[in-house]
């Protein structure tokens, strides 16, 4: 029943896991153990499925998907 | 096991009342508290719905506000639009109703009247668009012969089964096992735990099928606060996350059992050629 989201980075939280921030401004912990490359910087979007983080969205990109997603909730 | 063993276990065991849930002889589940039960375990874990797990988790026990609870299913946006496609499949008004949210979670008689086309519509309305298949890449198409059961959205929609295939591990079976509704035995019962004893999703490289028995401890309660379901060792159960569910009528176990097997079988089988794609090449 989960469906994939979109996060922003907030900060490393530890060692493979970084507290983000989801569209509603929700914060989460997520973990790096399934996102290829370096750990992602702060302010960096990801795309987070139950609680692992799986892929990077350019932030143009996820910036254009956050605002459709807010708008299609009336939020 | 086969779909037939299983259609005859169901016909031959037709008790459990008109939601086919809890076991024999006892009270309905009203649907909302049905939701709760299976909702709540992913909610409490911030994967899906509504941030406040403690509304959910109050409602499934005993004395539930069902119109908040039916408020607070809405807002679950991975489950609700299937609750709705079986609902009007169906000629059902009331998304809610205890049999359109068993079909949904455990798998009943209401599943085979969503048509396929209606189906593929109702995936491709949903994941196909741009903003969406961002975030769910791998929905490229309902899978042959799949149900609107919870397992499709696990094993179809869910990015794990792709990463699984590309050679990713990690923790991608093990979410896909979690998440799906899984069924088990009951073998002890000490306060909030249970000791349950299940079978395990399996992946070979390329498909994946019901693999070997585990003995598990999941939770039935939190602190004392959970629904209301007397469980004795002996008993079958629906678990999902780390919880106990509801317990399984026979009839009910057989429909989890084959809708499984079914969308199980559907990620498995081979993709179909897009017509469109084929007459250009």
């Amino acid at each position: 029943m989960c469906v994939s989201r979109l996060h922003r980075v907030l900060r490393t939280a530890g060692p493979g896991s970084v507290d983000v921030e989801n569209i509603d401004g929700k914060v989460h912990r997520v973990s790096l153990l399934t996102l290829d490359g370096p750990a992602p910087e702060p302010g960096e979007w990801l795309v987070v499925h139950s609680g692992y983080a799986i892929d990077r969205v350019d932030a143009a990109e996820a910036e254009a998907v956050a605002a459709e997603l807010r708008l299609s909730a009336g939020t | 096991m086969s779909r037939d063993q299983l259609a005859g276990d169901r016909e031959a065991s037709a008790e459990g009342g008109p939601e086919g849930v809890g076991a024999p002889d006892e009270p309905a589940t009203p649907g909302p508290v049905l939701f709760a039960r299976y909702a709540y375990p992913p909610n409490s874990l911030g994967y899906c719905g509504p941030s406040d797990p403690a509304a959910l988790l109050e409602a499934a026990s005993d004395g539930p506000d069902l119109d908040g609870l039916g408020r607070l299913a809405a807002r679950f946006e991975g489950a609700w639009p299937y609750l709705q496609l079986i609902a009007a499949c169906n000629g059902i008004s009331d998304p809610l109703e205890a049999r359109v949210v068993e079909a949904y979670w455990v798998g009943n008689e209401l599943v085979d009247r969503v048509s396929a086309p209606a189906l593929a519509a109702s995936l491709s309305d949903r994941f196909q668009q741009p903003a969406i298949q961002l975030l769910e890449s791998s929905m490229s198409a309902a899978p042959a012969g799949g149900v609107p059961q919870h397992s499709l959205h696990v094993f179809a929609v869910y990015p794990w089964l792709r990463l699984l295939r590309s050679g990713k591990k990690g923790p991608a079976l093990e979410v896909l096992d979690r998440c799906r509704i899984r069924w088990g035995h009951v073998e002890a019962v000490t306060g909030d735990l249970v000791t349950v004893r299940s079978q395990v999703l399996s992946f070979d490289g390329s498909r994946l099928a019901l693999g070997a028995e585990r003995v598990e401890q999941a939770r039935c309660s939190l602190d004392g606060v959970g629904p209301a379901i007397e469980l004795r060792p002996g008993d079958t159960v629906s678990l999902h996350w780390d919880w106990v569910c509801d317990r399984l009528s026979p009839a009910a176990l057989s429909w989890l059992q084959d809708c499984t097997l079914r969308n199980l079988a559907a990620v498995d089988a081979p993709p179909v050629p897009d017509p469109a794609v084929e007459r250009e090449a």
